[in-house]
């Protein structure tokens, strides 16, 4: 996915919103799946993998899935075994991690210096 | 090269990774430290101390999250550990049976990876030599191989081995036939091997569509099974293979009909449908006053396919839990019917 590095943040930081609203919103398909797993698919490996500053945008792309599904995976399995499972706790705690790494990446400043 | 904390952070991923998966499944971490094992085994991967946070990590869920179920079912899970003939006899031999059709649909499964292991070593013994291949990627084809000295896995583990490998193989295989320009030879080959895989996927996909697909009837018949039932309900079905167990899987048991011990001391050949009918009678009777059976069509496909039991042998029996006057009907369509016994029904 070539995506112009400095359109990350602003991406990662609506689709958190985004998922979030809809969830809440109680808004319904096509709209709510679609945004919702695009979040968690995507967003929140994507904003802790782009502080690592990999050049290659595929690998980038590649670890941000598998980072995402695992961050989801032990966010929920937490929650599980600390008796607050919910989806929308999940939800909320995933998007919090992945504006972070956003908000992370704009305090390091480290986004002039990627190609 | 990527710089040395960048590195850190990278097998910091790879630990998240692990600890999704350790929870998650309780076979995929195995297959998941072999690999890694074989890499650092082989000098393909630098961070040599990984396998040995992987043995710790997988030794800790299993000391503190499993030790409930560990208690009863230790025997279980180490008692064909080593036991190799076993185990593949659970994987292959086991399989071969049932109907001449369903026969045929797992010889052709066996045949297909047959041919991608074989296309695969050709690969990868060409591409070694060449220098073209990676050793990585033959040590990750053939990392999950050892998980089938463990055990059977309920007769799932070669599959599971063969999902495991799979994306090497795929790779190994296509290298053993990628044409190089001007290869007539190689062109045709991987034609060949193309039309073989589409055929063949054909049948060893959709080969027993008829006991793997389920229709809406059913869908609505195993629906209408839990509005029917209330908690606590012992709910039996013919064969397992069925659409249920999707609502309140904790508030209801379950049973299976022709895999309790009663029915399999039934005449394998020619069961005789009237005692059938007295051994439903008497399992349900037993489970208490909430118990209901569904018998469907995939299950009957099933029993057809995979058998023990003649073909027809489930229809039969539906049929007679119709006309027996213990048994009500509870809920019937075109494709499934809910039996539960009368007062006073039991055997």
């Amino acid at each position: 996915m070539t995506l112009r590095p400095r359109l990350w943040r602003p991406l990662i930081a609506a689709s958190a919103a985004a998922a979030v609203g809809v969830t809440y919103a109680g808004v319904g398909a096509p709209l709510r799946p679609l945004v919702v797993l695009w979040f968690l698919a995507v967003c929140p490996g994507m904003a802790l993998v782009r502080l690592l500053r990999l050049r290659d945008s595929v690998s980038e792309l590649v670890l941000a899935v598998a980072v995402s599904l695992s961050l989801e995976t032990v966010v929920a399995a937490i929650a599980l075994y600390g008796g607050h499972w919910s989806p929308a706790l999940v939800l909320d705690v995933v998007a919090g991690i992945a504006l972070a790494g956003a908000g992370a990446e704009t305090l390091l400043g480290r986004e002039g210096r990627r190609s | 090269m990527p710089s040395r904390g960048t590195r850190a952070a990278l097998v910091l991923v790879v630990l998240l990774v692990f600890a999704a998966i350790v929870p998650s499944h309780q076979l995929t971490p195995f297959a998941t430290l072999s690999a890694v094992t074989a890499l650092v085994v082989f000098n393909r991967s630098s961070t040599r101390a990984l396998p040995l946070i992987m043995v710790v990590a997988i030794g800790a869920w299993i000391s503190f999250m499993t030790t409930a179920y560990l208690v009863g079912h230790l025997n279980a899970l180490t008692g064909h550990v080593g036991s190799v003939e076993q185990n593949v006899s659970a994987n292959v031999g086991n399989r071969l049976g049932g109907s001449r059709g369903h026969f045929l649909v797992v010889a052709t499964r066996l045949g297909m990876t047959g041919m991608l292991w074989s296309l695969a070593t050709v690969g990868a013994v060409r591409g070694l030599r060449r220098g073209s291949i990676a050793l990585a990627a033959v040590l990750l084809a053939l990392a999950p191989f050892p998980l089938i000295l463990l055990q059977g896995y309920g007769g799932e583990m070669l599959m599971r081995v063969y999902l495991f490998a799979l994306p090497f193989m795929c790779f190994l295989a296509a290298a053993s036939i990628l044409p190089r320009s001007g290869s007539v030879f190689r062109t045709a080959a991987l034609a060949l091997a193309s039309v073989a895989l589409a055929v063949g996927c054909l049948v060893t996909r959709y080969g027993n569509e008829r006991m793997d697909m389920v229709t809406p009837a059913e869908l609505h018949a195993a629906e209408r099974l839990y509005g029917l039932a209330p908690p606590g309900s012992v709910l039996f079905a013919g064969t397992s293979n069925l659409a249920w167990k999707f609502r309140d899987y904790d508030r209801y048991r379950y049973d299976v009909v022709t895999e309790t011990p009663q029915w399999r001391r039934l005449d394998p050949d020619d069961p005789d449908i009237g005692h059938a009918v007295r051994l439903v009678s008497a399992l349900m009777a037993q489970a208490g006053p909430h118990a209901y059976l569904i018998i469907t069509r995939n299950e009957m496909a099933d029993a057809d396919i995979r058998g023990p039991s003649p073909p027809g042998t489930l229809a039969r029996l539906e049929q007679a839990l119709e006309r027996s006057p213990h048994f009500a009907v509870a809920y019937r369509n075109s494709e499934a019917a809910i039996f539960r016994l009368r007062a006073g029904g039991g055997a």
